[in-house]
């Protein structure tokens, strides 16, 4: 059973007598133990769909559908019960990780924070566990680390600590929404082994957006591809890559460089 | 008097493409003041040579200088050692004053599509602009805009009434209409989507090789690099670590850097394989 | 550079909008005539106020009833059926002297409005755009001046150089550039490194032209929200002086003056009351028009207002 089961989600917004129609009967599945990865170019609602997962949709949208997770529906669920899952249950990692920190606390507080305030775990105790789980996404010398601050890291360490502080809780699912595209190529691989190590020891279901069909070769169990708020096509990883069914996701990897498709 | 005007036309029609490269970097050098005091070397005894008709891909992680070394090349940043030498003429770093008409054959497109166009002027009028320094090279704003695969009515709005890709063919179409001979891209693509960087860079590169220009275009990705380069320069920490014919570094790097960049791509087969896991 | 040269595409972009502006054949006749930049409701009431205002000023001697500095009537007649807002304490009409006054406040307000943004503007472009030890000299003089509130430095500089209008509005003028001049200077820092900025150098721009045509169009129009919202606190800064007589000189008619001296006579309300709500009006039309320039002069927002209003 799906650790969370997305069926026709449907997200609008309106602004003024406007409506704009960002998913539209949007389906699909994040197994515990898998990526689940979401293709699509800027606007295809990628995000969005990730966003509505953690209760985060935009101000004035209309969210209909269901997310099922574990036998909780998520749509319509009131604000503060969703605050509850979020950060415990539900987590989320962002593309940009200068600007995910904050520039004044140290890492340690604000990877502690949502433990202590959803656990009412000490803060000694929090800080123990902030180093064990700096260790654990590999962060160098985490007891140092955890009295240090954001600017004192580079980009690559900085999204460690993000993935630190999104699994400090013990969540079920990961959203990770472009994890890699702010960072170099070489230091996007060691991002994309710890992502594949956390999702396979701790079995998290993750949704992993991106525009890099790369990062899904290399990562993605399954891959679901959208365009203009709709899945135009969701299949296994190989599949997808090497025998593209849908049109759409044929000229997206055909637009890569040096990308050969078979026919 | 127009034996004086024609000249340096003369000059640069047949002699020094004899063999001179059209662009020379001559350990060029360039320091930063730090904040605490010290000096950083963005840029550290960098020479580098482009030909005519040529396409340089130049590569590198960030903060390897690659920025910085554009902005030498087009006088928007002083030297602290070394030459730049644009067909026969010295770059000077650009003050108040007008920039030399010797260089303005030099000419950029940035990374930010957001910021490369002025806001409140009409796209028309920042077009013409760039004509007005070439007003023989048989372009008019129209075919600009055709050009770059926009319709002609973009002429009269504004920047804001586009998106990313648009606007960056638009500041394109800009460096393009100036008539350059060396178009410097600086990540001209990175903030584009995946699907639209190959494209744009493309087009780039016809046009420029098209209209008898060079082009020098940096990037941090070298699949896109391979796409359209003829040769690619590697960058570390302020350094050229390997130049060679695009093929060459593709298929038989020589430095460890550049296999290291080689080796972090990751392939889209399929296999669910990390790049470097092995 | 002239002083001139950055204010010259000031109102182009304006203008220029308008007259492009393609005339809908569903608009009305007074529409089409209207600027676009002021298609707000807001806009549309603070204009027609001021207009209001102006043709009160410009035909104040047809539309007067009474002489402005004849002694003729009863002192603290209340309103009337003869003196239709009261007279005051040497028994002149008030109506009458409220319609002079708006003669002189009026185009006092906005010369030193526009003479405080243009000479506050270019002082800010230039410190912005050069920086360094000119940057250094004008933001600290402005520092200065910030230092003291503005209405107290007014009452210096005003009591220094004597009473009068013409000293009134040099005080004022000194007292108020140097928003302008921060605001200019930070927008012209941002606009200096931006890439557009930079392309045009390489296009072969000169500082000056750099500045006059591809930072100037940024940077105008918040300075032309900022004088129009201006024009208000002008007005009440004059009036402010005038109150306490350093203003225009009796017994020239002035709001502020009037105020002043119907403070003294709480019961006879009205000498105080009307030149007050003739202040509160105006001030209120400037910064409903400046509000409304402020929406509208941003090509972001001024695509939405043109669509929901024509």
């Amino acid at each position: 059973m799906s650790t969370i089961s997305i069926r026709d989600l449907n997200l609008s917004v309106t602004a003024g007598k406007k409506t704009t129609h960002i998913l539209k009967d949007v389906s699909f599945d994040l197994e515990a133990g898998r990526i689940t990865g979401v293709a699509g170019a800027s606007g295809s609602g990628k995000t969005q769909t990730g966003l509505a997962v953690m209760g985060l949709s935009p101000a004035g949208a209309e969210l209909s559908g269901s997310i099922d997770f574990d036998g909780v529906e998520l749509v319509g669920m009131p604000a503060k019960q969703h605050n509850r899952l979020r950060g415990v249950q539900l987590s989320m990692v962002f593309q940009d990780p200068a600007s995910a920190f904050h520039p004044m606390l140290t890492v340690g507080d604000q990877i502690t924070d949502h433990l202590r305030h959803h656990q009412k775990v000490s803060k000694k105790d929090a800080l123990a566990k902030a180093v064990e789980i700096l260790g654990r996404t590999r962060v160098p010398h985490p007891k140092e680390a955890v009295k240090k601050y954001p600017h004192q890291f580079s980009g690559g360490q900085l999204q460690r600590i993000a993935f630190a502080s999104a699994i400090i809780c013990d969540p079920k699912v990961l959203i990770a929404d472009e994890p890699t595209t702010a960072l170099d190529v070489t230091v996007q691989a060691g991002i994309l082994r710890l992502l594949r190590e956390l999702c396979d020891d701790l079995d998290l279901a993750v949704l992993l957006v991106t525009h890099d069909f790369g990062v899904l070769s290399s990562v993605a169990d399954t891959i679901v591809v959208m365009k203009n708020g709709v899945v135009v096509e969701t299949g296994e990883r190989e599949a997808v890559i090497t025998a593209p069914q849908h049109e759409y996701t044929r000229s997206l990897i055909e637009s890569l460089p040096g990308a050969e498709v078979s026919p | 008097m127009t034996s004086i005007d024609q000249a340096p036309a003369a000059a640069t029609a047949h002699s020094p493409a004899a063999g001179a490269p059209l662009l020379e970097l001559d350990s060029v050098a360039c320091e930063y003041k730090l904040d605490g005091g010290g000096r950083f070397r963005a840029v550290n005894g960098v020479s580098l040579q482009l030909g005519r008709s040529e396409v340089l891909g130049l590569v590198g992680e960030s903060g390897c200088g690659k920025s910085t070394l554009a902005k030498l090349i087009c006088g928007l940043e002083k030297p602290a050692d070394g030459t730049v030498t644009f067909d026969g003429h010295p770059v000077r770093a650009l003050g108040l004053k007008k920039r030399a008409k010797e260089l303005l054959g030099i000419q950029m497109v940035f990374q930010n599509p957001y910021a490369s166009l002025n806001p409140r002027r009409r796209i028309r009028d920042q077009l013409d602009d760039a004509l007005a320094l070439n007003p023989d090279g048989g372009w008019t704003v129209e075919s600009l805009l055709d050009a770059v695969d926009l319709p002609a009515d973009s002429a009269q709005r504004y920047s804001h009434s586009f998106s990313g890709g648009q606007r960056q063919r638009i500041a394109i179409a800009r460096a393009l209409a100036a008539g350059p001979k060396v178009l410097v891209g600086d990540e001209p693509i990175a903030s584009l989507d995946a699907f639209l960087q190959t494209r744009i860079a493309r087009m780039m590169r016809d046009l420029a090789i098209d209209s008898g220009a060079s082009m020098i275009f940096i990037s941090h990705d070298l699949s896109v690099v391979r796409d359209i380069a003829d040769r690619v320069a590697v960058m570390e920490a302020g350094r050229i670590v390997e130049v060679a014919p695009t093929d060459q570094i593709w298929n038989d790097p020589q430095h460890p850097y550049t296999k290291k960049l080689l080796a972090a791509i990751p392939k889209v087969d399929g296999k669910g394989i990390i790049p470097g896991s092995d | 550079m002239s002083i001139g040269t950055p204010k010259q595409p000031a109102n182009a972009p304006i203008t220029e909008a308008a007259r492009r502006d393609p005339v809908d054949p569903g608009l009305k006749r007074w529409q089409i005539r209207f600027p676009k930049a002021l298609r707000t409701p807001l806009g549309i009431v603070g204009a027609g106020i001021l207009v209001l205002w102006l043709i009160a000023a410009i035909f104040a001697p047809l539309l007067a009833p009474f002489d402005a500095l004849a002694q003729n009537f009863p002192r603290l007649s209340a309103p009337n059926g003869e003196n239709l807002l009261g007279t005051d304490t040497l028994g002149r009409d008030v109506l009458t002297r409220i319609l002079v006054a708006a003669r002189t406040t009026l185009p006092a307000a906005v010369f030193v409005v526009i003479c405080s943004a243009l000479l506050g503007s270019v002082l800010g472009a230039i410190a912005g755009y050069f920086g360094r030890a000119v940057d250094e000299i004008i933001m600290r003089i402005a520092d200065l001046v910030f230092a003291f509130p503005t209405i107290i430095l007014a009452m210096v500089i005003a009591a220094a150089l004597g009473p009068g209008l013409k000293n009134a509005i040099i005080a004022i003028l000194l007292v108020s550039w140097p928003s302008y001049a921060r605001v200019t200077r930070s927008l012209v820092m941002t606009a200096r490194g931006s890439e557009y900025v930079i392309a045009g150098r390489l296009l072969g721009f000169s500082a000056g032209r750099s500045l006059a045509r591809e930072i100037a169009p940024n940077v105008i129009s918040p300075v032309v929200v900022l004088a129009t919202l201006d024009v208000g606190s002008a007005i009440l800064t004059m009036a402010g002086l005038s109150f306490l007589s350093l203003g225009a000189v009796p017994p020239t008619p002035d709001w502020g003056a009037m105020i002043s001296e119907g403070v003294s006579q709480f019961a006879a309300w009205w000498i105080a009351f009307f030149p007050g709500l003739c202040i509160l009006t105006i001030v209120m039309a400037f910064n409903f028009i400046g509000d409304s320039l402020r929406d509208t002069l941003d090509p972001h927002t001024a695509q939405e207002v043109g669509e929901t209003t024509s």
